[in-house]
């Protein structure tokens, strides 16, 4: 169990409280190493919006890593023989599956940030994800 | 998806751009960008998560929800689920609340995008219940009813048809931009469900497609340049007996004369998938009957007939059935004889039969009128040559006394549509296969078919991937095997063209084989369905 308050909100009680019960502030270390609080609840940050950009940063980062890795394992010149259908299977894990790992994130997405430049970047982030595998699979010997 | 399976991402035309984030079924290729579906998403998110939160207003009284009156006031508004001016329409006033800026933005961003795609959807009586222009019942109807199942699926499917809808107009008015090349155009008027069943393919026995032929299968659907014929297409090279400048599509490579020319072998692979489908519904079929009229024609006529020497002068369909079902309007199944000849169709180079512009009627279909007119001439000559002066055309009738239509006619075109008849056959024989004895072990959890419609789903599925996987095949394959006659210089390709497979040995007896019997050059190993 982890807990979030607003900077603003925060207090002497609010730590003491919050240690008496031993629960811990939730945070996650920026690329700079600053500490900015926030938590995630059902897959949702909550949290300040430099938080939530970022830890929606990282999420997309995860997610286009573990595309590129499922690339790259169904990459033909890997697979030794020509009658394995890479090509159809990869094609099938896009159109059953990988498009639509940022759905959930979309629904989410204008909850957290009102307005301003995060909402693009994530946009972004998103998009390219699929993209990105498109794009390993045209680099395939055919 | 342009930079999936092409190296250039212009080649895309306009139409392909719209038609790769087009569902399957509505003949795209179903990546839907994330950028397409995030706000259906986040409206869909919306009323999943807070209409259960407020108080719910019935006859018998108000039911609390999940959360305490007061909040929900503060939050959203009063009343909000009855009010007139709509639900959301407080919560969209006040500029400092984030649902409110999310409702509005995502709720606009829709109906624009549906507004500009159907431009006269005020006066369209299919317009959308949902896709209103007031954000402020942003996922409810304009009378504030809540529509049944999932609010994200309402909203993309209106956004997909208005989409579909969209290409349709742009097919229809033809104006420059939107296409690159004819074929685009010819895909997309001819495309159909079963066109698009190797994108649904599982790499199994039936619809395993090798990483060249799966190009080639998204190529054809998408109306793009072979990949296959890239090396060739930028000089000039030739093909054929009358050699034919080699085209970029392919048509002129799978319409050049060749000796050996592989004519049958998408044919013959057709037929054999039929006949295993009537094997799987346990109907008797019989290939390339050659008596079709005994029994039916008098004995003595019938002995002349059968005494002709000439082969070309039989009719002889392709598959001959005898117990095939058929349901009249009573409800009473019959088991009826049906005769069903297989035809396959490529675009040809003229370009007559898909016609490029806008056509009356799909390739597939002008090919059964052929069909069955050949057919009744054919007959009509048998009457007069074997029977003149017998008023009662024992050869006419016979044929028609065939099923319901007389021939049944199975067209699978270039594209790997099929005719109206190949679908209903492909129905029935599901439906009898499904209730096999053999079906009861078939069950949805052996599958990834979702639609718990049984075996029979299941069975249409298979048959209809089978069927395009055997087209997309075969058709690949052929311009595989004919890229070995492409040659820099019209007189080499005239000479490769009448030499067969290199003049070899092996080439003349198979030429042999394809012209004497053509039934027996199968090679293409079959699904075993």
């Amino acid at each position: 169990m982890k807990c979030y308050i607003k900077e603003s909100k925060k207090s002497e009680v609010y730590h003491e409280l919050r240690e008496a019960a031993n629960i811990p502030e939730g945070f996650i270390e920026g690329e700079d190493g600053t500490t900015l609080f926030g938590l995630r609840a059902y897959g949702v940050p909550i949290g300040s919006e430099v938080f939530v950009t970022e830890w929606l940063k990282t999420k997309g980062e995860r997610i286009t890593s573990n595309m590129l890795e499922i690339g790259n394992l169904l990459d033909p010149a890997r697979i030794a023989s020509r009658h394995i259908s890479s090509r159809q299977c990869l094609w099938l894990l896009i159109l059953n599956c990988l498009q639509f790992k940022g759905n959930y994130l979309s629904e989410i997405y204008h909850l957290n940030l009102q307005k301003g430049s995060a909402r693009h970047s994530t946009q972004r982030s998103t998009n390219s994800w699929v993209g990105a595998l498109l794009r390993r699979v045209k680099s395939y010997p055919h | 998806m342009g930079r999936c399976f092409t190296s250039k991402s212009e080649e895309l035309s306009t139409l392909n751009k719209i038609r790769v984030h087009l569902p399957i079924r509505l003949g795209g290729l179903g990546v839907r960008e994330l950028s397409h579906v995030r706000y259906a998403e986040f409206i869909g998110g919306v009323m999943d998560g807070i209409p259960p939160l407020l108080p719910q207003h019935h006859d018998d009284g108000e039911h609390h929800g999940k959360v305490n009156k007061l909040y929900v006031e503060h939050w959203i508004g009063e009343n909000c689920l009855t009010s007139e001016h709509g639900p959301w329409s407080k919560i969209i006033s006040r500029n400092e609340s984030a649902l409110g800026y999310g409702i509005n933005l995502a709720f606009t961003s829709m109906c624009n995008e549906y507004h500009t795609m159907i431009p006269d959807h005020e006066n369209n009586l299919s317009s959308s219940d949902v896709l209103h222009n007031d954000s402020s019942f942003a996922g409810f109807t304009l009378s504030g009813e809540i529509k049944q199942g999932s609010i994200t699926q309402c909203l993309s499917k209106d956004l997909e048809d208005a989409m579909k809808e969209h290409l349709d107009r742009i097919y229809t008015q033809n104006e420059e931009g939107y296409f690159h090349h004819n074929m685009e155009r010819l895909s997309w008027y001819n495309t159909d469900e079963i066109s698009i069943q190797c994108l649904r393919a599982l790499p199994n026995r039936d619809g395993i497609l090798k990483n060249d032929i799966f190009i080639e299968a998204v190529r054809c659907i998408l109306g793009l340049p072979s990949h296959i014929l890239q090396p060739f297409v930028d000089e000039h090279r030739f093909i054929g007996r009358n050699a034919t400048v080699v085209d970029a599509h392919g048509i002129v490579v799978k319409n050049a004369m060749l000796i050996n020319g592989d004519y049958h072998r998408m044919h013959a692979s057709i037929q054999s998938l039929i006949i295993d489908m009537f094997k799987k519904a346990k109907i008797w079929a019989i290939r390339e009957p050659q008596h079709m009229f005994h029994g039916l024609v008098p004995a003595e006529i019938l002995k002349e007939y059968c005494d002709q020497h000439a082969i070309k002068k039989f009719i002889i369909p392709d598959i001959m059935t005898y117990d095939y079902p058929h349901r009249e309007r009573s409800g009473r199944v019959i088991l009826q004889r049906r005769i069903f000849e297989v035809k396959t169709m490529r675009v040809d180079s003229r370009m007559n039969k898909y016609n490029p512009r806008n056509p009356s009627g799909r390739a597939v279909e002008k090919r059964v009128a052929e069909i069955e007119a050949h057919y009744t001439k054919r007959a009509k000559k048998l009457d007069a040559t074997f029977a003149a002066g017998n008023n009662s055309n024992p050869f006419l009738s016979a044929h028609k006394s065939y099923g319901i239509n007389e021939i049944d006619s199975l067209v699978v075109g270039h594209f790997g549509e099929v005719n109206k008849g190949l679908k209903q056959l492909i129905c029935s024989l599901a439906k009898v296969a499904a209730e096999s004895q053999e079906a009861g072990n078939i069950t949805p959890a052996s599958s990834t078919d979702h639609k718990r419609k049984g075996a029979y789903a299941l069975f249409k599925k298979r048959f209809k991937v089978a069927l395009d996987c055997v087209v997309i095949r075969t058709q690949t394959e052929l311009m595989i095997r004919r890229v070995q006659f492409i040659r820099r210089t019209k007189e080499a390709a005239t000479q490769a063209a009448c030499a067969g497979i290199h003049g070899s040995i092996a080439g003349k007896m198979m030429t042999r084989i394809i012209y004497f019997d053509h039934t027996t050059t199968v090679t293409t190993p079959l699904p075993n369905l």
